[in-house]
């Protein structure tokens, strides 16, 4: 019999040949050293890689895998009724009732914003602006995306700002980071379903940024921190915010007759 | 540790949300090891890691009181690595296997090529595994890591991946040849096989 070929002493290795193949390598084997030595080669490279070669997750990331899936579960629970089990008092004033209050606040910017629409005349007539009965949702609404942002805005501006020569100094921007992740995946959804592609986008890049602060090390180097600034930066995420949240402030203060029927 | 392990699970199950968290924040580091090696990307593995827990939560119900929690997450991220790589397979067709393999065998064989005396650690024969296990394609890695360090048949990982049991095959012998480039000379400083 020949020598066995690579793909041989690999089948042969995993105990993947056939009955037959098995027996016949067996019987060379034990005839030809170089085969012999070949496949000591082989188990000893193969031997070098293990699981203890994983790549390593940053540092944060537990932090920031429940920042991701945290929101969603939430998402999922609230389709089956069960929000009141799932979250505490914090997630639910955080996180479900910004996701609530941004949907109505997007379903009602749309009536506002979109061009061509009039609206319904019957919620003019019986809805006067700064009457007690002028609950107004979608400005409450507003306010906390208005809230997010400005949120976000200060964390990436201590991050810019913040001296390259001391990154240890930015942990708490890292977990105010973290903490704002969910928020804004919330927000993101809502802006996704509602049709506001311009500022879900806004909010997907925004979102990428918060992880990005989020996962950095606490020891991170100041060549780390100098990179981390260049990329926000060349992403022009600040700007692009800040016109998003002119946008949402002019909603804010849109008149009171532009809005959603009720019925 | 595997009591703490399945009582978060059966109080996750009742809808405790802070045991749901314990576990995330618990396993997650080992499960992004185990997506990154297969998908050999971080962004990936995150996003792998994402699903697992998703799909695991929606699971809940279905956790086996006597598994092991670690082994049963480990499974399912797996299987999310797996639809995930699947799901990227177009992209990886379009890429000639051919290239890589002499680009990266080429690179790693010659100048990149640590001396013996760095080989004495540990520490740098793991990192050679990985930079190895980066200049494979992402069906090799996958085939590989999958026979390799999942323990699956080449029957079962060409069921996983959607290959034919050749293609595994060819698969798998060709991350074996470039992990050999990489690798032998740490592990003998003889070059390969027997022709």
């Amino acid at each position: 019999m020949p020598h066995l070929t690579d793909d041989q002493l690999v089948l042969h290795h995993y105990g993947e040949d056939t009955d037959e193949q098995q027996r016949e390598a067996g019987a060379h084997l034990a005839q030809c050293a170089e085969c012999r030595e070949a496949l000591d080669r082989l188990r000893h490279v193969l031997g070098l890689v293990t699981a203890d070669a994983d790549p390593q997750a940053p540092d944060g990331f537990e932090r920031v895998m429940w920042a991701r899936v945290q929101p969603l579960i939430e998402s999922r629970r609230s389709r089956q009724g069960g929000w009141a089990s799932w979250l505490g008092l914090r997630g639910l004033a955080l996180a479900g009732g910004l996701a609530a209050l941004v949907i109505a606040a997007f379903v009602a910017g749309r009536w506002s914003g979109a061009p061509g629409v009039a609206p319904p005349p019957e919620s003019v007539a019986t809805a006067p602006a700064g009457t007690a009965g002028d609950a107004r949702p979608e400005g409450v609404l507003l306010v906390a995306m208005g809230d997010h942002l400005d949120r976000s805005q200060m964390v990436i501006v201590e991050l810019l700002n913040a001296d390259d020569a001391d990154p240890g100094s930015l942990s708490a921007e890292r977990e105010r980071a973290a903490d704002l992740v969910a928020a804004n995946r919330l927000i993101r959804q809502s802006a996704e379903q509602a049709g506001e592609s311009a500022l879900a986008d806004v909010l997907d890049d925004l979102e990428r940024v918060l992880i990005e602060i989020a996962n950095g090390s606490g020891d991170a180097s100041s060549e780390e921190l100098q990179l981390l600034k260049a990329r926000i930066e060349q992403r022009g995420i600040l700007f692009r915010m800040r016109v998003v949240g002119a946008e949402v402030r002019e909603r804010e203060r849109a008149p009171r007759a532009l809005r959603a029927p009720e019925s | 540790m595997n009591d703490s392990d399945r009582t978060a699970v059966s109080r996750a199950r009742d809808g405790d949300g802070e045991a749901f968290r314990w576990l995330v924040e618990r396993h997650s580091r080992y499960l992004f090891g185990v997506a990154a090696r297969l998908t050999g990307s971080a962004a990936d593995a995150e996003d792998v890691v994402q699903e697992a827990w998703l799909k695991a939560h929606r699971q809940l119900a279905r956790f086996e009181e006597r598994a092991d929690v670690r082994t049963w997450l480990h499974r399912i991220t797996v299987n999310c690595a797996i639809d995930f790589i699947r799901a990227r397979r177009h992209r990886e067709d379009a890429h000639d296997p051919a290239d890589l393999e002499q680009g990266a065998l080429g690179e790693i064989g010659a100048d990149s090529q640590p001396t013996p005396e760095r080989l004495a650690q540990g520490g740098q024969i793991q990192a050679r595994v990985v930079e190895a296990m980066a200049r494979l394609t992402g069906l090799e890695r996958a085939a590989f890591t999958l026979r390799h360090l999942e323990g699956m048949s080449i029957e079962e990982v060409g069921a996983a991946l959607g290959l034919k049991a050749s293609a595994t095959k060819h698969s798998i012998f060709r991350a074996v040849r470039k992990m050999r480039a990489a690798l032998e000379p740490f592990a003998t400083g003889k070059g390969a096989g027997c022709s």
